[in-house]
């Protein structure tokens, strides 16, 4: 049978989204006419489909952890940080290139959004990266790279949607980013290490132990909010909801009472962002409620699986083949819609192949987080361009050898499901 | 600007820059408030996740208008941006009218449902409040969104859209036009008036 609803809604929604319709237009339009024409349920059920799509207490995480990361950006927290890791490995051969990872991957995980991280930080360690003797191309290569940490290691938003999309537990989820997150960190790490030695990028200073302590106690109040996210979900005494909530309050205190850097309508303006980007996202979820609806309705995801099976019953042959789909849609889709619209499809098919749902949503993440930075249409590229104002091309020479890196840890990701689910099974139990 | 929005006239004019805000501090409290239920058996707030999870369902139905004030809806411009300025309006009038569309739908349905409520006197289970006053928000944010959708067609005909002064640098699509001039990425022009 051919699933003409289905085909329907996604021929709408794919020519609305190609004219640059924004995503909830075209997924909330299309699904709105499909119901309308086809009419498998009365038009009064699709507000009861949005209000079970945007009154979810797992998606209120979104704002608090937006609200905490642009309060940090905003208050200064953010570049104490920058400052500590700086001190940490700044000094060593390759040691900016280093301590921007190392950055992404402690501010990245606060501010949850990878434009938002090579913002903050290629501003500061892109110039500084330069004036050290970096090549200008591969400076802003290692800051467009290591900022897709911020998807992976907690508080990831994309991995809050997705747990919300596929009903899974958000906690297992951000703790389960931690193992990618740790691997890519120090694959990266390694890999810059040996392109600076071999270019002799940057210059090789004293080891001193004043300006680490130095950094570390001003630092040491910033590192607090992802400690309290972290900790307070690995031990379960507070949701990530209330983690998110406990981690503003925590930015809010450190900010007006230790760096005394919380100014006139700072709490106003994080509020907005972090309410404008809830509605942007959380509003695409609810309209795709009524999308994914139909899409069940007429089995499309049994479908799918059907097809896939019907190629091979392999395991692992399914997650690859999966995972290179999810490599393109990531280069040409926003990682948030890629996993409302293709999650419902394509879990159903990773739960039919028996793939453990955890271990499959973090390395649908992390495939996610690779196509944010892969040409011809990756957003951190693009923004990482426009900070360090240098053509595409330029750093996509300089990235190349980087991606061996990404390639390297989405493999062994999705060979051992223990990298992701190890740590979460120790705390989460 | 960003600068002039505390101003009581201001939010006047533009509800959802005061009512989003106040949505999302009662959800901080409320969760913050949920930690110390956990903590202090005598506090007992069986509330909290209710009023946390209505009020975000209407953060998203207001904070929808408030991202079309602000362009700052997600869509994929690879293509669009490709089309000549001229086309682009059209475009983008075209793309307005089609949300306009669909939230008549959304606020026509969401209306029924609402009369629905009252009709049949539903309450929440916990805050006891009328079910139809909860859920209103998306009356609220439909009707917000068609006046924004209005005054953004406006803006094109009249050539005050931000987006056609400024050449907005791609993949900083997310930041405010306020954040792109302080840091350097734009300059500011005359005859911005958002």
């Amino acid at each position: 049978m051919i699933p003409v609803m289905s085909l329907t809604v996604f021929g709408m929604a794919v020519v609305l989204l190609l004219i640059g319709a924004p995503v909830l237009v075209s997924i909330g339009l299309s699904s709105v006419f499909t119901i309308m024409f086809f009419n498998p349920v009365p038009l009064i059920s699709i507000p009861q489909l949005m209000f079970s799509g945007t009154e979810s207490y797992v998606l209120v995480a979104i704002p608090l952890f937006v609200l905490s990361g642009v309060l940090m950006e905003s208050t200064g927290v953010a570049s104490k940080l920058i400052e500590f890791t700086k001190a940490g490995v700044g000094w060593a051969r390759g040691g900016l290139g280093a301590a921007n990872v190392l950055g992404s991957f402690i501010f990245g995980g606060m501010s949850g959004s990878s434009v938002a991280d090579t913002v903050a930080l290629g501003t500061i360690l892109i110039p500084e990266m330069e004036k050290d003797g970096y090549d200008k191309g591969y400076s802003a290569a290692i800051t467009a790279l290591s900022s897709t940490l911020a998807v992976i290691v907690p508080p990831s938003i994309l991995m809050v949607i997705i747990g919300a999309v596929s009903e899974l537990s958000v906690s297992w989820l951000l703790i389960g980013g931690i193992g990618p997150g740790v691997l890519l960190t120090g694959a990266m790490m390694i890999q810059n290490y040996y392109i600076c030695r071999k270019h002799k990028y940057g210059s090789v200073k004293k080891f001193s132990w004043k300006y680490l302590w130095d950094t570390f106690k001003v630092g040491l109040w910033a590192l607090g909010a992802p400690i309290i996210i972290m900790i307070g979900i690995m031990t379960g005494f507070v949701t990530p909801t209330e983690s998110g909530a406990l981690a503003v309050i925590y930015t809010l205190v450190i900010s007006a009472f230790f760096y005394k850097s919380l100014k006139k309508g700072v709490i106003y303006k994080s509020l907005l962002s972090a309410a404008r980007l809830t509605a942007a996202v959380v509003g695409i979820i609810g309209t795709s409620s009524i999308f994914t609806f139909i899409l069940t309705f007429e089995g499309l995801p049994q479908i799918v699986a059907n097809f896939l099976l019907g190629i091979t019953t392999n395991k692992m042959a399914i997650f690859f083949m999966i995972n290179a789909f999810l490599l393109v849609m990531g280069m040409f889709l926003d990682a948030g819609v890629a996993i409302i619209v293709m999650a419902p499809i394509l879990f159903p098919v990773a739960l039919a192949v028996g793939i453990n749902p955890i271990h499959f949503a973090v390395v649908f993440v992390l495939n996610l987080a690779i196509g944010m930075v892969t040409p011809p249409f990756g957003v951190c590229l693009f923004s990482t361009c426009n900070v360090a104002k240098m053509d595409m091309g330029r750093l996509i020479k300089a990235a190349l050898p980087l991606y061996g890196s990404m390639i390297v840890v989405l493999i062994f990701t999705t060979l051992f499901p223990q990298i992701v689910l190890w740590i979460p099974t120790v705390t989460l139990g | 600007m960003e600068k002039n929005q505390l101003n009581a006239k201001y939010l006047l004019k533009n509800p959802e820059y005061a009512i989003a805000p106040v949505f999302l501090l009662v959800i901080l409290l409320s969760a913050v408030i949920q930690v110390f239920n956990r903590m202090i058996p005598s506090l007992k707030a069986p509330w909290t996740l209710e009023l946390i999870t209505y009020l975000f369902g209407g953060l998203v139905w207001i904070g929808i208008a408030l991202a079309i004030h602000d362009d700052s809806h997600v869509g994929i411009k690879t293509i669009y941006h490709m089309f000549p300025k001229k086309m682009r309006k059209v475009v983008k009038i075209i793309h307005m009218i089609l949300f306009g569309i669909m939230m008549i739908f959304f606020g026509y349905l969401g209306l029924m449902s609402l009369l629905s409520y009252v009709k049949r006197g539903q309450t929440t289970p916990a805050l006891h409040a009328p079910l139809w006053l909860m859920r209103s928000p998306i009356v609220i944010g439909a009707l917000l969104s068609l006046y924004r959708l209005i005054e953004r067609i406006v803006m094109i005909f009249k050539d005050t859209d931000p987006e056609f002064i400024y050449d907005i640098p791609v993949g900083l699509e997310e930041m405010s036009i306020e954040d792109l001039i302080q840091q350097g990425f734009i300059e500011e022009k005359k005859g911005d008036k958002q």
